[in-house]
């Protein structure tokens, strides 16, 4: 036990001064497919009636391209996510629009989420802070804005998973927080 | 007799004191000087409010200088942008410099409208809520909350519908900016670029003030090097563009001509008296038509100037026909040899500029009275201080005066030489025709005196900002601020669809960030209706506790009498950048400018223009279009009265001259005919300059003729009116090398115009000595 512990250390150490875990390692520890889909449930924590709103739906994506994400309960919803914003086909027009001029925290956020989904550690790299530490074939890991604008948003993002990722907490700088589990 | 004026001792000294009373008068009031081209717009009812609209803009331009540093790596360029405005903060004469927003900032700008979300809506969100599309609302505000990104929604409670993401989202500030660790991130910018905004605590004319500030970011961009560039905009660098200009032209032209004139007058004259006497009545001119301009107009124009500086050429006459007559006469009888000529001589010069008082455009009249009292000034200068000044002077002929004339000789004289006469009336039809096929040319790009490069990169650091632009807008005039908002949200509905037909990129106007009253109590009820209908079932599909959807409410009405006021507006950072819009509002009125994005061509022009004028109390100002047709009036009456003043100079000429008229006139009437002719093939027109000059040109012409009649021709006249062409030339002429267009066009002209004068003039004559 104590020679896996010392392991460990040199493992972190070896790895670079701030996290015990880097970016690499997670795309080797990860084999995320360029296709996948599945099924998610997320709750959100909206802190000044201190309750959770629950929703479910699946989701499938495509790397680099698209994610789509269908709500089914409590409302019926589908969702097209792409890097430049979130369109929602309701009624044949968007109404979600991420534009970058008018709000580029909220943009990166959009951004930065399709990364989450697709595994692209290269633009999340680019965007975040990565420390966590690595368990056998599970993983968790902590992301925080590089920069400073966006952390009026965001604080910081969970991560947890083994070959494909699990859950993705998201602590918005409001206090609200968004979990959304993954299977 | 009028020229024994002079051996009366009091009339010099009084008209020395005269001169220093005037001056001194002037410079107690101080003294004032005005460059915008609008001092010289004709008044008219619109006028004065274009004219406040355009001070108020235009001093966010000479205030201010925006800097833009961009280049390939982000991390260098940050480096830079931060070590600069730490550089410049440094500098007194910079006031301060905008470069980083820091995150509270940023916080503070994002909440300081949140008290107003239910009377301050998103133009979007209002128009569903007045197409009864309350749904939409709805579902939006459902699926950012269900939805997996949402962050930056406001409290499910405060504000459940979203209204306040929905304002902010869509309410990007003046200028095209992100805000990226605090520093200003120009948008959309292919390389990543960013924006520094520095007041200036000083003048931007001054060039000490330009000196420092310029050499700190050369400094810079020295140190950037290949890494990025740097681009600028404001009046601080076109003033010391000019400023260098000038230098440079002043430095090569100004001393050529310079040491031109005074070798030529050292080696005709042989004494080194007579540079300063030829300068005394110049400088008793310039004084004292600058003061009594003063007096009279309270400021004088800077173009006023330029053009003023003009008479100097025709009261150098007035010296030099004195002086060369001196060299021949004892000094008390000069002045009955010439007296009539110099008089005749001032007369058709004043002439022509009196009449231009009698115009409606202040600019003219300014340029005539300083031309007017410059030339009274000379002559009177020459009349009663030469005879004194000269008194002790040896009566000693000069031998350069025969040399001139038997070269005068050489020319053909045009009375006795058929092949002439019919060479120049060939000339004269062709000329005739040519001047009355062309058009006039009244670009506003006359007036333009900087180099082509810089207004490059300021359009193209305007259009990376989406600046919107500050010489054509739609200014809107009413009672008061409320009803000017009002006005402009009765024409938002037409600019939308002016907007969506491509006819601009965008507008910018007060009213979206400060909508009226009225509009804000409407919105206010819209959103009551949405809380009516919507808010209970909005609850419960979210299924939140009753008590939750009470507070919601309570938190709605609590807001009903909550309105933002313009002292509010006033108090809330983000209107900083907006001040340039709201023009005044006070007891007599308000004033408020609606500005576009993008070029408008002229069917964009011509729609706003329609627009202004289905609205009463609307113009459409194109300050650029008002500058052009401002130098075509001027042209076209500067035409029509030099015309008549030289009708009527013509008259009082005949009486004294009677058959031998011709020989006065001819040489400067058909120099001018040629000269247009001639500035018609080279410079693509006429223009106002062009018309100014020539009034030089006529005035020396006539002058001459005067001059050379007056006293038979003598060899001596001849040099002086020699001289003075020679010396006008020089001064005058060798501006045509200038890269200002005004002073470039001013140049030819005298080149042309002189040259021509002087050799028709020598072939004009009738003596054979």
């Amino acid at each position: 036990m104590k020679r896996l512990a010392l392991i460990a250390v040199l493992l972190a150490l070896s790895c670079g001064a701030r996290g015990e875990i880097s970016f690499s390692q997670l795309a080797q520890i990860t084999g995320i497919p360029d296709k996948h889909g599945g099924s998610f449930v997320q709750e959100k924590y909206l802190q000044v009636v201190d309750a959770s709103l629950e929703s479910r739906g699946v989701f499938d994506y495509e790397r680099g391209k698209s994610i789509r994400w269908e709500i089914l309960e409590p409302i019926q919803s589908e969702l097209l996510l792409t890097p430049a914003g979130i369109s929602s086909d309701d009624s044949g027009e968007s109404l979600l629009q991420l534009d970058a001029s008018a709000n580029p925290a909220v943009a990166a956020l959009g951004e930065i989420f399709f990364a989450l989904l697709t595994a692209d550690w290269e633009m999340l790299e680019s965007h975040l802070e990565l420390s966590g530490s690595i368990d056998g074939d599970k993983w968790h890991a902590v992301l925080e804005p590089l920069e400073s604008t966006t952390r009026l948003v965001f604080t910081r993002v969970e991560l947890h998973g083994g070959k494909l990722i699990e859950k993705i907490v998201l602590h918005e700088s409001s206090g609200d927080r968004t979990t959304i589990r993954l299977d | 007799m009028a020229y024994r004026f002079s051996e009366m001792k009091i009339l010099p000294v009084g008209w020395l004191l005269l001169v220093l009373a005037v001056v001194l008068l002037a410079a107690s009031r101080g003294v004032a000087f005005d460059s915008s081209i609008l001092a010289l717009l004709p008044e008219s009812e619109q006028q004065p409010l274009v004219q406040r609209a355009s001070d108020k803009i235009g001093a966010e331009f000479s205030e201010r200088l925006l800097i833009m540093v961009s280049g390939d790596d982000e991390q260098k360029i940050r480096a830079a942008v931060t070590e600069m405005a730490l550089g410049l903060e440094q500098l007194p004469e910079v006031g301060q410099v905008h470069w980083r927003l820091e995150d509270s900032e940023l916080e503070r700008l994002r909440n300081e409208l949140f008290r107003y979300r239910f009377s301050v809506l998103d133009g979007g969100l209002r128009q569903l809520l007045l197409e009864g599309q309350q749904q939409k609302i709805t579902r939006k505000a459902l699926l950012s909350l269900f939805g997996p990104v949402s962050a930056g929604a406001g409290s499910i409670v405060d504000d459940p519908f979203g209204l306040y993401l929905e304002l902010h989202k869509h309410r990007g500030g003046n200028l095209n900016i992100e805000i990226t660790d605090s520093l200003l991130k120009v948008g959309q910018h292919p390389k990543p670029a960013y924006l520094l905004t520095l007041s200036l605590d000083g003048d931007p004319f001054s060039p000490a003030l330009q000196q420092t500030l310029l050499t700190e970011i050369e400094r810079h961009r020295a140190r950037l090097d290949t890494d990025g560039s740097i681009q600028m905009s404001g009046m601080l660098i076109h003033a010391a563009a000019g400023a260098e200009q000038a230098q440079t032209e002043i430095s090569t032209i100004g001393l050529g001509s310079l040491a031109g004139i005074t070798i030529a007058v050292l080696l005709i004259f042989g004494r080194g008296r007579t540079l300063p006497l030829l300068l005394v009545p110049v400088a008793a001119g310039c004084a004292f038509a600058t003061a009594t301009t003063l007096l009279v107009f309270d400021r004088v124009h800077l173009i006023t100037l330029a053009f003023g500086a003009g008479l100097v050429g025709v009261s150098i006459d007035y010296a030099l026909h004195f002086l060369s007559q001196r060299r021949y006469s004892e000094s008390a009888q000069v002045l009955p040899k010439i007296f009539t000529g110099l008089l005749l001589g001032l007369f058709s010069s004043v002439m022509a500029y009196a009449v231009m008082v009698l115009t409606p455009f202040p600019g003219l009249r300014q340029m005539a009275t300083f031309s007017i009292a410059g030339l009274l000034a000379a002559w009177l200068s020459v009349i009663l201080w030469f005879p004194g000044l000269t008194r002790g002077d040896p009566v000693q002929p000069i031998g350069f005066a025969s040399t001139l004339m038997r070269l005068r000789m050489r020319i053909p004289r045009i009375d006795r030489n058929r092949g002439m006469q019919l060479l120049l009336t060939l000339a004269l039809a062709a000329a005739l025709i040519s001047i009355y096929n062309s058009d006039g040319r009244d670009d506003v790009r006359l007036l333009q005196t900087s180099p082509p490069e810089l207004l490059q990169q300021e359009q193209a650091l305007h259009r990376a900002l989406g600046n919107a632009s500050s010489s054509q807008y739609l200014l809107v005039s009413a009672q008061s601020l409320e009803q000017c908002l009002q006005k402009e949200e009765s024409m938002a509905p037409a600019l939308e669809r002016l907007m969506a037909d491509g006819l601009f990129e965008d507008y910018r106007a007060l009213s979206t960030s400060l909508p009226s009253q009225q509009r804000q109590s409407e919105n206010y009820a819209l959103v009551k209706q949405l809380y009516q209908d919507q808010l209970q079932s909005f609850y419960q599909t979210i299924k939140l506790p009753q008590a939750k959807l009470e507070q919601a409410r309570r938190q709605f009405e609590l807001a009903a009498p909550r309105r933002l006021t313009v002292e509010g507006w006033q108090r809330l950072a983000s209107s900083e950048a907006l001040q340039g819009f709201l023009i005044e509002a006070g007891d007599a009125g308000a004033l408020t400018v609606i500005r576009f994005t993008g070029l408008l061509d002229d069917s964009a022009k011509s729609a706003l223009v329609e627009l202004a004028d289905s609205h009463g109390g609307v113009y459409f100002v194109d300050q650029l279009q008002n500058v052009s047709q401002l130098l075509k009036k001027y042209r076209v009456q500067i035409a029509k009265w030099l015309i008549i003043a030289y009708l009527v100079v013509l008259l009082v000429l005949l009486v004294r001259y009677r058959a031998k008229l011709w020989r006065v006139v001819l040489p400067p009437l058909m120099a001018s005919i040629f000269t247009l002719a001639i500035l018609v093939q080279l410079e693509q027109g006429i223009n106002l300059f062009h018309l100014m000059a020539l009034i030089l040109v006529l005035g020396i012409g006539l002058d001459m003729g005067i001059f050379l009649t007056e006293t038979d021709e003598a060899a001596h006249t001849w040099l002086a009116v020699s001289l003075s062409t020679y010396t006008s030339l020089l001064a005058f002429g060798l501006l045509a090398l200038s890269k200002t267009p005004v002073l470039h066009h001013f140049g030819i002209t005298v080149a042309i115009g002189l040259s021509l004068v002087w050799l028709l003039a020598a072939s004009a004559r009738s003596a054979e000595h």
